[in-house]
């Protein structure tokens, strides 16, 4: 039996819909108060707890299980970094505690591609590098960072098998909420510019990352990293391709990153105005210039084979442009790309 | 039972008298055919008498109560003798009961001084029209249909309005027919009655449905005239002359005496002649010049702003009707009570242009914050010949290879002019399943599912189904009319006061096995904003989804300044914004076509449904969220240490350290 903490989020979801497609007994555990549009259709069994709320519920979802796969996050760019610190370390100590006082003898915990830093030159980064230094980094890579250190001591210490899955930047559909990465491709859509930006970053399908996920569960080494990416791509070859599959068409421009952080810093204002979450943030825009490209190499030998990062962009355009988070008058701006038409009929039929 | 508005034997006439020489209310009533119409009444009828409680002073409550009992007094003393009428004295709320205190029908009633009982002892009640609603009140085709309409309003036996007269700047003038419009009982009339919808044409629907069988104007109280007719519409023009003024400048009056004209042989049982000393300046209010109105109704065309400022600019006995919001008690306190003077003069156009800017704002760049609109068809199905769908057929299957060879401007998009009219075809291949896409995207609605669509109506022709036509038998189809509001194209025309395009149209629909097709034809349009909009839109299976050609010409009328400012001289300029409106236009329908077969809603404008915080309540959340984003840049300026918590740095077991306690 497995149980998967933040099973209502996209990468969460796209682990229980792994485990299910596998045939594997799966418990999604969720906090009270989530959403859980991601996970229907698949209807799994549902437990209510929060990571950081009573430890009994925490154990009462982990009761009898042998495997956590524990996704549960805070994922953002800018906001409250406290917050986002507290979810990643007290919440992960809460799971593993809660997981050793039951007897789970496997853990899975989420952390992120940018705990092992980016390349100023267009490097490629993979684990052998070990974790990136936090100063100077944006809240969220601190706190992954703060998560992952904290995770491997507590786990060595209650004698847990820990494997971490480090996803990049996972775009997707079948998500409550938007998240940053998938808001990457609104907001290049919503830009009405087209400007791209200096650095890259490597894009992989959230469906590829919750079926690595049930991988790294029963081939992953203890203590081990693994990096679950695709491609490495050029932010301009990003938005290029975004623009072919949404028929907004560009980039047009290349902006630095001084003139991208007054950008989302106007985006940011207008968004709080409007009431609704920003689209790009400075933090964000803090880490442009730079290449967040990684190696899956040592998951490839495990077996992990992406989809090419294309496919996995037609895949979340597909399903942004149908969802909730594109507005009817943004929906009116775009055309979309037989490919993602073609991969939507294909899908349903 | 319901009475007939104007019995045949009756004449059409209206009792005319001023307020010095106005005589008994009862000689004024057997004059306009109280009598008849009291003649055939059941034995216990109701008697619904509509009231204007429009007033926002103690002092001045509308029509004075003392009328209204009087009245309920004279038809007592007039009732057949077997007859025991039930009297009801009735209104609804109107939008000021949503940002005043004291507004509801009742309370309003209590402060004019209603008493329950007249003074020879009959009793009557007052009731709220909208405590018991008929869902849906109206025919199809109406411009209500759909909307509740008052039971009591719908059930009484004998219909009765009375209505004061005044003058008002957006509305020209508010006599029986303004009144008769608190019969309808909408929570907030003023969006779903004026803004929504054509006021005209609610009152012509209105009228259709529940006509009143008598309308009295007592003007009496402020110096003005006293009348009384069996037709509401001839009350209302015999008041406008009283006035000196033109019926026309009053919106509703214009529209609905198009359909419902004043009786051709009518006559005045008194004198039409409006006296110097009671002209409009003597009703109530001065009246309102030719500039003010249009300011007036520049502010009232934005919904929004409307509502917003409608609460800022009444005139009201503060401690009688008590503005609910803080927001509105100190506008109303700072600019009501201005006092027509130059200051009023340039508040008034500051604010008209603000409604302006906002408009052409929400037209470009905000489409879900406008109103969708709500039309009637504006004509009788059965009345156009099956033969005019037929000329259609035929002309538009003549255009449809001159529109494909026009020369290709851009991606998909032919087009040329032909007699000042933009012939065009566009043309794309859809990735979507044939099945899916026309399971989506029901051809006989296309003209909706188009780009700008604002709203309107589509009704069936009388005629039975379509003949068979070509190879295959059509498995649906038919003629139907439609009439559609669109914005102005391109939109931003609106800057220049373009008006939505507003067309009725005849229309054909053809559907087989691998094909669907709609034509379309103009037949005229309401606000004259287009001489056509005639086109052919089509729907093929191809072998991998789904080929959309859109044929058609169109020639629609531009706002005076595109008018001087003739484009056509200058070719270049005019080839490129004849393409970018229709490129744009085109790509935003065709989005359309692929929202809908993703299943989401397409329709722009605010979903009337969705409730909506009053306007002071928006822009203090809106002015709270300006301070948050300020705040810090304020702190930030004064050099004030923001909270740095979050940046603090981990140490090397990723901890963040706090300072204890």
């Amino acid at each position: 039996m497995l149980a998967v903490t933040g099973a209502a989020g996209l990468i969460g979801a796209h682990v229980v819909r792994a485990a299910i497609a596998d045939d594997v007994p799966v418990r999604a555990v969720v906090r009270p108060t989530s959403c859980c549009a991601a996970l229907a259709g698949v209807d799994p069994v549902l437990v209510h707890a929060d990571v950081l709320g009573p430890r009994a519920a925490l154990e009462a979802a982990f009761a009898g299980c042998d495997t956590v796969v524990h996704t549960a996050a805070t994922f953002a760019y800018g906001g409250d970094g406290e917050a986002l610190h507290r979810v990643a370390t007290d919440g992960t100590a809460a799971v593993i505690a809660a997981a050793a006082a039951v007897g789970v003898r496997r853990l899975v915990v989420t952390s992120s591609s940018v705990v092992f830093g980016y390349s100023e030159t267009g490097g490629i980064i993979d684990e052998a590098g070990g974790l990136a230094e936090p100063a100077g980094q944006p809240a969220y890579v601190k706190a992954k960072i703060a998560q992952d250190r904290a995770a491997l001591v507590l786990a060595e210490r209650h004698g847990l098998d820990l494997v971490l899955a480090c996803p990049t930047m996972s775009v997707g559909g079948i998500a409550t909420t938007l998240g940053p990465s998938n808001a990457l491709i609104l907001a290049y859509v919503a830009d009405q510019t087209r400007s791209t930006y200096a650095g890259g970053c490597n894009i992989v399908s959230a469906a590829d990352v919750g079926a690595a996920h049930l991988l790294l569960a029963r081939q992953g080494r203890a203590g081990q990293h693994y990096l679950l990416g695709s491609e490495n791509l050029e932010w301009r070859d990003i938005h290029a391709l975004i623009g072919v599959l949404t028929g907004v068409g560009g980039p047009n421009i290349e902006i630095g990153a001084r003139f991208a952080g007054i950008a989302a810093a106007a985006e940011e204002i207008g968004a709080r105005l409007r009431g609704v979450p920003a689209l790009s943030t400075r933090e964000q825009a803090s880490m442009l210039g730079r290449h967040y490209w990684y190696d899956h190499g040592r998951a490839a030998t495990l077996g992990y084979r992406p989809r090419p990062a294309a496919q996995a962009l037609i895949e979340a355009v597909s399903w942004l442009a149908a969802s909730r988070h594109v507005s009817r008058a943004q929906r009116a701006t775009l055309r979309l790309a037989d490919a993602v038409q073609r991969f939507r009929h294909g899908a349903a039929a | 039972m319901l009475l007939p508005i104007r019995p045949a034997h009756l004449p059409v006439k209206v009792v005319i008298r001023d307020a010095a020489t106005a005589g008994d209310l009862s000689d004024l009533l057997d004059r306009a055919g109280l009598c008849d119409l009291l003649a055939d009444l059941a034995a216990d009828p109701a008697i619904v008498i509509l009231v204007d409680l429009a007033g926002f002073s103690a002092a001045d409550p509308g029509v004075p109560a003392r009328a209204v009992e009087a009245l309920i007094d004279a038809i007592g003393a007039r009732r057949p003798a077997a007859c025991s009428p039930r009297f009801l004295v009735a209104a609804s709320a109107d939008g000021s009961a949503a940002w005043a205190g004291n507004r509801d029908v009742h309370a309003r009633a209590e402060i004019a001084g209603y008493r329950y009982v007249t003074d020879t002892g009959i009793d009557y009640d007052i009731v709220d029209l909208a405590d018991d609603v008929i869902a849906d009140g109206f025919a199809a085709g109406s411009a209500l249909a759909g909307t509740p309409a008052a039971r009591i309003w719908a059930d009484a036996d004998v219909r009765i309005v009375i209505a004061g007269l005044r003058c008002d700047a957006g509305r020209g003038f508010v006599g029986a027919l303004e009144t008769m419009l608190g019969a309808l009982p909408a929570t907030d009339p003023n969006r779903e009655y004026r803004q929504r919808r054509d006021v005209g044409e609610v009152a012509t629907a209105l009228l259709d449905a529940m006509p009143p069988q008598l309308a009295i104007i007592d003007a009496r109280a402020s110096g003005g005239p006293w009348l009384v007719s069996r037709d509401i519409v001839l009350a209302d023009y015999a008041a406008a002359l009283k006035l000196g003024i033109d019926p026309a400048v009053s919106p509703l009056f214009a529209t609905l005496s198009s359909a419902r004209p004043v009786p051709a042989a009518h006559a005045f049982d008194g004198d039409p002649t409006p006296a110097p000393e009671r002209a409009p300046e003597a009703i109530s209010e001065p009246a309102p010049t030719p500039w003010a109105a249009k300011l007036a109704r520049a502010r009232a065309a934005n919904a929004d702003f409307a509502a917003l400022t409608d609460p800022w600019l009444q005139m009201l006995d503060r401690e009688a009707f008590p503005p609910l919001h803080p927001i509105d008690a100190r506008m109303n306190a700072a600019l009501a009570g201005l006092d027509g003077g130059a200051v009023h003069r340039a508040l008034d156009l500051l604010l008209a242009l603000a409604a302006d800017g906002l408009t052409f704002w929400q037209t470009l760049y905000d489409k879900d914050a406008l109103e969708r609109r709500v039309v009637a068809l504006g004509i009788d199905p059965a009345s156009v010949p099956v033969a005019a769908f037929d000329a259609m057929v035929a002309s538009l299957d003549s255009l449809a290879p001159v529109a494909r060879c026009a020369p290709l401007h851009a991606d998909a998009l032919r087009w040329r002019k032909i007699g000042g009219a933009i012939v065009f075809a566009y043309a794309r291949e859809l990735a979507i399943p044939f099945e899916h896409f026309v399971a989506r995207v029901d051809i006989g609605h296309a003209i909706a599912f188009m780009a700008d669509y604002l709203g309107g109506i589509v009704l069936p022709h009388a005629e039975g189904p379509l003949p068979p036509s070509g190879a295959q038998p059509p498995d649906g189809g038919g003629r139907q009319l439609e009439r559609n509001l669109y914005l102005p194209q391109p939109n931003y025309l609106v800057l220049f006061g373009g008006k939505p395009i507003d067309v009725t149209k005849i229309e054909i629909v053809r559907r087989t096995a691998d094909f669907h097709q709609l034509y379309w034809q103009t037949l005229f349009s309401s606000n004259d904003t287009a001489r056509a909009d005639d086109g052919i839109i089509s729907f093929r299976r191809t072998g991998t989804g789904t080929a959309v050609e859109i044929i058609g010409q169109q020639d629609f009328t531009l706002p005076p300044f595109w008018q001087l400012f003739d484009v056509s001289l200058l070719p270049a300029l005019e080839t490129a914004l004849v393409t970018h409106a229709y490129q744009s236009f085109f790509a935003g329908t065709l989005a359309n076509f692929e929202a809908l077969a993703e299943g989401r809603d397409i329709a722009i404008g605010r979903d009337p449904a969705l409730p909506r915080p009053p306007p002071a309540e928006a822009l203090e959340a809106l002015a709270g969220r300006v301070a948050d984003v300020a705040r810090p840049w304020l702190a930030t300026l004064r050099g004030e240490r923001g909270d740095r918590r979050a940046g603090r740095d981990a140490d090397a077991d990723g901890y963040v350290h706090g300072r204890g306690v």
